[in-house]
Parts: C-alpha cells; sequence; structure tokens
C-alpha cells in the first residue's frame, strides 16, 4: 500500500454508489460536497524552533510511560518511573521534572506513526520531508517548506538556520538554494561560511566584495542561464548579504546573563539559547540536533549498554526544552512560537538482550509547545 | 613557500600580462575590459612596492632548497618544526611567500578569491 496517497478508493465507492441513487440532480449537489476541498486548518505561530533528538527517543522512557519493566529480567515496560504533572491526570518520566511543571504549555502527541521502515536514514528523511522516498526527486525538509512559503520574518536575516550538521534531509530539494538553510555546527564559534578568516579585515572584505560583484555582473551580462549555476549564485548573494550585517551579533551568546545560560545548560542548552535569539531577531524556522556525541556517545539510539546512561540525556533535554519555552514566554514570544522536539522514531517497550532497546515507528511521541 | 601561484606572478611581465595568465589560469578565458581594468587597477596599487619590487634572492633561494628535503611539510618528526606549528600549518596553511610584498599579496589574494567565487568557477564534489 502506498503511504503517501491518502486511501480516498473505498470512500469514493461508497460515496459514488449513494449519489446515483439520488438521481441526477442529486448527484451534482452530492457530488461537490463529496469532492470538495478540505480547508486546511492554518496556526496562529510565526516561528518554529524544532528540536532534533537523533537516534530516536525512546517515548515509553519521556513522555509516554508505561508499567515500569526491568531490562534484566527483560520485562517490557519503562525504565524510570513516572511523575504527576500540571495537567491532571497526565504523567511523564521522573527525569523531566521542569518540563513536568509546566505541562499547560505542552502538547505530547503519542500517536504518531509512520510505516517507513525502522532504519534511522529513511525515518529521518520521512520525518522531515513527511514523504518517504520516490525516484530521484529530493523534496524540501518542512524547515525549507516554510523558508519558501514565509521567508524571514525580518530583512537581513535567513529564514532558517540549522544548528547540527549539514544534511540532505535538512535541505531544500527541487526549492533550490534560496530556501536552503544557514548552518552552524559550533555555537562558540557562529557560522564558519560566514566568517572572514581573522587577517581579512573590513577593507580587504568590502574590497573582495567589490571584485566579486564585478564579476558576477559580467557573468550575467554574458546571458548563460544555466540553472544550477543561478542556483549557485543565489547562494552566494544570500551570504554575502548576511555576512557583514549586524545578524552576526546574533550569535554573541556572551550578551546573555550567565544565571540563564547556566539554566539552559550544556551545548544543547545554548543552541537552545542560541535558538531564542535567532528567533527574536526573525529567523523563521531554527533546527536544534541533539548531537550523538553529547553525554552518553550513542546520544537517544540507545540500543544495548547506550541505555544506561539516557537518563543524563533526558535531564539534559528537560533543562535546555524547559529553559526555551520559559524564556520565551518571558520576551512574549511563546504565543507566536512553536516549538516541536522531533526524532525519527520511537524504541519499544521490550529490552533487548543487553538491557537496550530497538527502534519503533509504529507508535512514538512527538512533543509541541507554544502556540500551533 | 613558493607556490605555482607565485611563479605566475613573479614571471610575468607586467600587470596586463598578469591579469590576462591569472584569468586564463582560473577562468580558461581572457578578461573583458571591465574585468581587466579592475584587476589591474587593483594590482597596479602600490606599484613600486609590489610586483616589481621583489626582496633579494637569497630567501627566495632558502624557501625552494627547503622544500627539497622530505619530512619538512607535515610528517617529520618534529625536528624541524614543533607539532603545533604543523597543526597550524595544516588548519591556516603555510605561510605567505616572502617573494611579494604583504600588502600587494594581499591585494592579489582578494582578487583570487572573487575569482574563485565567481558563478563561472563551481565545483560540484
Amino acid at each position: 500500500m502506498n503511504t503517501n496517497t491518502i486511501n480516498l478508493n473505498a470512500l469514493d465507492r461508497r460515496k459514488f454508489l449513494a449519489t446515483l441513487g439520488l438521481g441526477a440532480a442529486g448527484l451534482a449537489v452530492g457530488g461537490r460536497s463529496a469532492f470538495a476541498a478540505q480547508k486546511l486548518a492554518m496556526g496562529k505561530a510565526d516561528h518554529c524552533i524544532m528540536l532534533w533528538l537523533g537516534g530516536g527517543c525512546c517515548h515509553v522512557d519521556t513522555w509516554d510511560p508505561k508499567r515500569r519493566g526491568d531490562a534484566v529480567k527483560r520485562i517490557p515496560g519503562s525504565y524510570y518511573d513516572p511523575i504527576p504533572t500540571a495537567v491532571d491526570g497526565v504523567q511523564v518520566t521522573e527525569h523531566l521534572p521542569r518540563s513536568a511543571q509546566i505541562m499547560d504549555r505542552i502538547y505530547a502527541i503519542r500517536t504518531v506513526h509512520h510505516d517507513t521502515i525502522n532504519e534511522h536514514a529513511a525515518a529521518v528523511n520521512r520525518m522531515h520531508t513527511g514523504r518517504t522516498t520516490s525516484g530521484t526527486v529530493i523534496y524540501p525538509s518542512i524547515g525549507s517548506i516554510i523558508a519558501h512559503e514565509r521567508g524571514p520574518a525580518a530583512e537581513g536575516v535567513p529564514p532558517y538556520v540549522l544548528i547540527g550538521y549539514p544534511n540532505l534531509t535538512r535541505g531544500p530539494g527541487f526549492l533550490g538554494a534560496k530556501d536552503g538553510y544557514l548552518y552552524l555546527t559550533d555555537t562558540e564559534a557562529g557560522p564558519r561560511g560566514l566568517l572572514p578568516p581573522p587577517d581579512v579585515d573590513t577593507r580587504r572584505f568590502d574590497q573582495r566584495q567589490r571584485l566579486l560583484s564585478e564579476l558576477r555582473r559580467n557573468y550575467g551580462k554574458r546571458g548563460n542561464r544555466d540553472a544550477g549555476v543561478e542556483n549557485y549564485d543565489a547562494g552566494i548573494e544570500a551570504s554575502l548579504k548576511l555576512a557583514g550585517s549586524s545578524f552576526m551579533d546574533t550569535f554573541n551568546l556572551d550578551r546573555e546573563k550567565a544565571e540563564l545560560r547556566a539554566s539552559y545548560g550544556g551545548e544543547f542548552g545554548q543552541r537552545c539559547l542560541l535558538a531564542r535569539r535567532l528567533v527574536q531577531s526573525g529567523v523563521r524556522f531554527v533546527e536544534v540536533s541533539h548531537n550523538l556525541n553529547f553525554i552518553n556517545g550513542t546520544g537517544w539510539d540507545t540500543h544495548k549498554q547506550g541505555q544506561l546512561n539516557q537518563h543524563g540525556l533526558i535531564r539534559e533535554l528537560d533543562n535546555a526544552f524547559a529553559s526555551l519555552t520559559l524564556d520565551l514566554e518571558a520576551h512574549n514570544l511563546l504565543d507566536r512560537t512553536l516549538i516541536v522536539i522531533g526524532t525519527e522514531f520511537g524504541r519499544p517497550p521490550e529490552f533487548d538482550n543487553e538491557g537496550g532497546r530497538g527502534h519503533q515507528a509504529q507508535t512514538f511521541s512527538i512533543v509541541l509547545a507554544g502556540e500551533a | 613557500m613558493i607556490t605555482p601561484l607565485t611563479e605566475m606572478v613573479l614571471e610575468a611581465e607586467g600587470v596586463g600580462e598578469l591579469v590576462d595568465t591569472l584569468f586564463l589560469k582560473t577562468l580558461g578565458r581572457r578578461p573583458d575590459p571591465a574585468e581587466g581594468q579592475a584587476y589591474q587597477s587593483l594590482l597596479q596599487k602600490d606599484s613600486t612596492r609590489g610586483l616589481s619590487q621583489k626582496t633579494n634572492a637569497f630567501p627566495l633561494l632558502l624557501e625552494n632548497a627547503i622544500l627539497m628535503f622530505p619530512g619538512r611539510i607535515t610528517f617529520s618528526r618534529g625536528r624541524t618544526r614543533s607539532r603545533r606549528a604543523i597543526a597550524r600549518d595544516i588548519e591556516v596553511g603555510s605561510s605567505p611567500t616572502r617573494a611579494l610584498q604583504s600588502e600587494w599579496r594581499m591585494n592579489f589574494e582578494d582578487g583570487l578569491w572573487a575569482l574563485i567565487n565567481s558563478p563561472e568557477m563551481i565545483f560540484v564534489p
């Protein structure tokens, strides 16, 4: 069964047979309402921050706790105990205490499902593009779609920033470089692609830009209009605009108070803080990646012994996510920002032979906060 | 360190020829009038301290000679250079040649940067 198409066949047949019975006039009326396009529900958010937990975050150990299991005896269940939250009847794992306290701003969607195979790359692509792969088409990621539809929220600012390693699944696909992302891998250093080398001062930088503009202008005059080159040139245009601008100040985390930085936590938390600053400066979509080498070496892909230090990851997530939500609220941005905690799949309640878990895409959780 | 580009600069007979050769080497064509003009003004700046005046021959010979000894560049045991210096070389590149005045050389680098980033120079990895 093709998972991409909505299965209208059964519905069509029923409607068709029903409207046949109503006669010609009935067919006109019934037919139109049966096939009228559904109006899409639109939200009010102006920005989106997606926290991407690479590896497959185990939902039963975080946002969707089940009865306690035992990894040693291989009894399926959660690895930790649950705690109550600010919302009656909703529990989360004991390692998400700060998030539990602000659960009223959070929506845990526990019924997410996809049947792309339980393999990381395919599932990451599915969750970022909303589709399985088909032929040689490279579909755009959600960030690029948003950049394409809405552009940046301010002048001189890129619409889409990725804090993490560049990857095809986060890219613009057939939409082209204009809807691509600016990326950085180190919050201390800022985006490498926009920083001139240390021995290039403003005078030299301006000189370089003048010469490059000259060459680009002459290239345009010669009338070559290859789509691939245009695409590349659009990227150059965008980086030239950003490189010398005040947008670069956004990356200066020293501007923030030390207590605030501490409340966010380590590198992942600092990335979340940077995401808030980017949203403030007008970036429309920010993806914050949780790197594999943070804390336990395996990231969220807790097979076998990766399970042992999973609580460290969850606590780190809790601090960063809760701080981000409250910080956005303090800046009056939470009602215009959608925070998404994404992951490629969940993990089953059963344990593997070394106390970890495999992959499960059939049911897992995606968490939203802020304005939908 | 003497690179092919440094050699090209040293062998050119004048700024006009240098600009032509630079375009031929990078973009495979000669510059058109506007580009030629822009690059000639760039490289004629401080002309008395740039192309026409070179430092004396000894540092040039030394740079060339050092290249002939194996193990100089990266994998030496550290007798000639410290590990940190080697690491810096890999990260930043080796020191600029002493055969050219630094200000002129920096203008040349800016010109080369623009050529490498032009739409005509696209690498498909």
